[in-house]
């Protein structure tokens, strides 16, 4: 089962964009 | 297949093809100006724009290749549509907000305004034939899917679904466009869906297919892997085939197009990350399970992609027209917005250029005709690739994306780099992948080059040689600075930057002229020293700040200059108040520029700002009519 591990991949990527979508949002508001 | 399930499928299709074209008349009335035609008046909201964004990787190839390797394969089927989620989330953290910033409609305009009017003639070419092709590649496999269950002729199939693609594309421009990817994501979304649940529930759970496929097809990315890669190296193919979508997902015209009539930077932003999210959800491990499912009963295709339309005609008659349209929905998807592209790029970087004076509803008028005959390439090459095969003509559509990367890289991130470089690399790439593409060898084993590859790296080795030779040849000082004449226009540019407007995006929507015009004045307001740019690379280079000098002589020109950045000015207020007093009853934007005292288009454009900064939102997902203050807002009009 180790496309399962993939699937973490993916949800550490989704959430690493999430973090640096956030900080660039804030940037622009600063 | 008996004539009553023929005949629901047909029902389906007739009912979904009489929705395209209603959008098509309802996106109609939306479109006032060649902004709204080209870019939808930069109104497209995010979740609209991530629905926009998965119908491209949401494609009939997916369809047939992904759940083809799902059947071969298993699991690792997934990797296709996987590898373009992560190419999303890469133009999410590095791309979307640069693109949007610069105010330009397609790519080769952005590089026209950074380089020079040469590169951007050179670079459309690329972008417009490799959209044109991709919508080529698209119809194909449409008329495909048609024929194998409908049993028409394959000609009869390109003609319904390219006249339909045409007939939205061609009322509504970029609305109509991206309002049927819409409907089609939904439809397609509900497909996958209720294939897997219908397999589940017929054929049983997963334990079924744990029970009836070998190991391997549980693994990630497994023994896949092609040519010399095939069934070693799995961790490599993956990491080829993602970098392989980072180069035609990034430097692709029809995306860009998308990401630039987003309604703002959060938009842009937000939007490519909601697409992966959906293709992650829908199109990958669903995707790979229906192909799974294929081997797991033991169905034998004579193609391994082949498999969907094998196990649609097992579904009941509904159920298999519902699955059947939202495939043709995710082909005709892809189609409209690639050609919707090369039509944009075209208008945009072949015809505008040319016409300076040409009013903007005779702009308009011109890109419907280019989009006209952009299908009409499209609908001959779709008959032309029957021949020789859809492989080919996306060999070259994705190639000619690909060259265009490594200009694309240096506009943002290379200062050094000139037109002279750009201009060769994309040249000489251009001729040479076409060869390689036409010279049909790398269809031969071992596979080992994909035509991506040879086109992305002789684009980038021409850049860097010509690079050198010329800071080589040109040394010393390049041009002596001769005296500046500011312009009204100037002046006026100047004015707006002083008021927070420090993208070239905010200038351009302002003062409704071209992304060339707003560089030409910031380029003549820099050497007078009136602006500084922020930095050399990427945002910075971007963002300019007014100086000292520059706020003195907006004062001697009886400016009213703010001496704090980011206060807003007097006129921004007042639109703010007024959303405010007015957000309790339905209003338009008439009743709000008679109320604030301004020409209706000057107003909505001043809202595209105000909407950027989050000082007013909308509540609308499609076009945008009303508005209402945010708490930023509120605050800002308080101070």
């Amino acid at each position: 089962m180790s496309w399962l591990w993939s699937v973490l991949f993916a949800i550490v990527m989704v959430i690493i964009t999430w973090v640096k979508i956030r900080n660039d949002e804030m940037e622009e508001n600063n | 297949m008996d004539t009553s399930r023929i005949g629901i499928m047909v029902v389906f299709v007739v009912i979904y093809l009489a929705a395209l074209i209603l959008i098509g008349l309802i996106t109609k009335k939306w479109v006032k100006e060649s902004s709204g035609y080209l870019v939808a008046g930069r109104g497209i909201g995010t979740l609209t724009m991530g629905v926009a964004l998965v119908s491209i990787i949401a494609a009939g190839t997916t369809f047939s290749g992904a759940t083809g390797l799902g059947f071969t394969v298993g699991m690792p089927g997934a990797i296709w549509s996987f590898s373009w989620a992560f190419s999303a989330l890469l133009c999410a953290m590095f791309f979307a907000r640069l693109s949007r910033a610069t105010g330009c409609y397609s790519i080769a305009e952005w590089i026209g305004v950074r380089f020079g009017d040469r590169a951007r003639y050179v670079l459309t070419i690329p972008q417009a034939i490799a959209s044109i092709l991709s919508g080529a590649a698209q119809i194909v496999g449409s008329a495909f899917i048609i024929t194998g269950i409908c049993g028409c002729s394959y000609m009869t199939a390109v003609i319904v679904s390219s006249i339909i693609v045409l007939v939205y594309s061609y009322m509504g421009g970029l609305w109509a466009v991206t309002m049927t990817e819409f409907l089609q994501v939904i439809l397609l979304c509900f497909a996958v869906v209720l294939s897997v649940g219908w397999l589940m529930a017929t054929y049983g759970g997963w334990s079924t297919l744990t029970g009836s496929l070998p190991a391997h097809f549980f693994h990630y990315p497994g023994k896949l892997g092609w040519g010399v890669f095939n069934g070693k190296w799995g961790l490599l193919t993956q990491i080829g085939l993602a970098v392989g979508f980072f180069l035609i997902v990034v430097p692709n015209t029809y995306i860009w197009t998308k990401t630039a009539a987003t309604r703002s930077m959060k938009s842009a932003q937000r939007g490519f990350w909601v697409a992966a999210i959906l293709a992650y959800v829908f199109v990958t491990w669903l995707i790979a399970m229906i192909g799974m499912y294929g081997k797991a009963i033991g169905l034998e295709p004579a193609s391994p992609n082949a498999i969907y339309g094998l196990l649609v005609n097992k579904m009941p008659a509904i159920l298999a027209a519902l699955v059947f349209t939202g495939i043709l929905s995710a082909i005709m998807s892809t189609a409209s917005g690639a050609i919707m592209g090369a039509g944009v790029t075209i208008t945009r970087d072949l015809y505008q250029p040319f016409a300076k004076n040409a009013t903007d509803a005779q702009v308009t008028r011109m890109s419907q005709i280019i989009v006209v005959l952009c299908w009409i390439i499209v609908f001959v090459l779709s008959l032309v690739f029957k021949a020789i095969g859809p492989l080919l003509a996306l060999g070259l559509c994705f190639a000619y994306f690909a060259i265009t990367l490594p200009p694309f890289l240096a506009s943002f991130y290379f200062p050094s780099v000139k037109e002279p470089e750009v201009f060769w690399a994309v040249i000489v790439s251009f001729v040479v992948t076409t060869w390689y593409v036409l010279s049909k060898q790398w269809l031969q084993p071992p596979h080992f080059f994909h035509p991506i590859w040879v086109g992305v790296a002789i684009s980038f080795i021409v850049l860097v040689v010509v690079n050198f030779i010329r800071r080589a040849v040109s040394s010393g000082s390049e041009k002596s600075r001769r005296t500046i004449e500011v312009t009204d226009r100037d002046t006026e540019v100047l004015a707006l930057i002083a008021q927070g407007r420090n993208l070239p995006i905010y200038l351009i929507d302002e003062l409704g002229v071209t992304a060339r015009e707003v560089n030409e004045s910031i380029e003549r307001l820099l050497a007078a020293s009136y602006v500084t740019r922020r930095g050399t690379r990427a945002m910075g280079y971007l963002t300019v700040d007014v100086t000292d000098a520059g706020r003195t002589y907006l004062a001697s020109k009886g400016y009213t200059v703010q001496d704090k950045v980011g206060v807003l000015s007097d006129i921004d207020r007042t639109i703010i108040a007024a959303v405010r007093d007015m957000s309790a009853k339905k209003f338009d934007i008439t009743t709000l520029a008679e109320r604030v005292n301004l020409d209706e288009r000057v107003l909505s454009n001043k809202l595209l700002y105000l909407l950027d900064k989050e000082l007013v939102s909308t509540p609308e997902l499609f076009r945008i009519s009303t508005f209402e203050v945010t708490r930023r807002g509120l605050k800002a009009i308080e101070v």
